[in-house]
């Protein structure tokens, strides 16, 4: 089993900034690099004494991160538990 | 990383309190992310803006593919978006003209002012026009589409934001910082007469 054996599923067919990928399955993974560059980003201008830079990044790119996931949780229980229990529907 | 805020360097922030205004580092920070801070001598800062918005933007059309950026879409997020991703600058403008001269084509069977569109998975373009693919052919370009799409279209339009506020940031970074401290210098004097009203010792006639 080479690198090309894994990868295939995901590039085939793929020319780089012209074909999308095929991350449809694993698309919530794509959440990491955009809080960690937004990060980089938003603390390069942000943030006070660029000493702390790095240090800065990764908590902003954190909290990005867990907040997602805690709206993520906050929409799975409103809808998959707050809302049959205030609008019950007949299973078929 | 030498950059530091203007509180921590006081040689620093005499600089700040004395330019104000930087129209050409704004236009810097939108022909090239990072440009504006790197030329106003924030370099590290500049090296951060450019690395973040870049990386978002590449990584934008590594996920979604060159459809994420259109100016011309028939979906109105895509669309509005654009005006987001204007943003990042030139790049952003020279994506958006290859992908509508080189991936869309005329319609034949539609009127002459209707928009150029992609070409169908049965299609093919041919210099421009869309017809019916041969043995073999196919459009040049699959279209992203669902989730990859949108996380596609959101990358670029956070890179674009993020360099708004970096162009921003470019524009008014000078003597703001020193002013906003002489603000905050001035502050305790105002709580300070303040508090001498709350509490009677004002003064004045009783």
């Amino acid at each position: 089993m080479n690198l090309a054996t894994y990868l295939g599923p995901f590039v085939a067919a793929y020319t780089p900034l012209v074909d999308p990928l095929n991350l449809h399955r694993q698309w919530y993974l794509l959440l990491v690099p955009l809080a960690l560059l937004t990060a980089v980003a938003y603390k390069a201008v942000r943030t006070r004494d660029m000493r702390r830079y790095p240090v800065e990044v990764l908590v902003m790119a954190a909290q990005i991160l867990l907040g997602m996931i805690a709206l993520a949780l906050g929409f799975l229980l409103f809808v998959e538990v707050l809302i049959p229990l205030l609008a019950p529907t007949p299973r078929v | 990383m030498t950059d530091q805020h203007p509180k921590e360097n006081p040689a620093h922030d005499a600089d700040r309190a004395t330019a104000g205004f930087d129209p050409a580092a704004g236009v810097l920070a939108w022909v090239l992310p990072g440009l504006g801070h790197f030329v106003a001598g924030r370099k590290a800062r500049g090296v951060g803006v450019c690395v973040g918005v870049l990386g978002l933007f590449l990584g934008g059309l590594l996920i979604g593919g060159i459809t994420v950026v259109d100016s011309r879409s028939d979906r109105t997020e895509t669309r509005l978006s654009f005006y987001g991703m204007f943003f990042v600058g030139p790049v952003a403008i020279v994506v958006d003209r290859v992908h509508q001269a080189a991936f869309k084509g005329v319609d034949p069977m539609r009127p002459s002012h209707a928009p150029t569109r992609h070409a169908l998975p049965h299609e093919t373009l041919d210099n421009g026009t869309i017809r019916s693919a041969g043995p073999g052919e196919g459009p040049p370009i699959r279209r992203s589409v669902g989730k990859v799409n949108e996380i596609g279209v959101l990358y670029c339009l956070i890179a674009g934001m993020l360099n708004f506020i970096a162009i921003l940031d470019a524009l008014l970074p000078p003597g703001r910082s020193a002013r906003r401290g002489a603000k905050s210098k001035d502050a305790p004097k105002r709580s300070s007469v303040l508090d001498s009203v709350r509490t009677g010792d004002a003064g004045g006639e009783q």
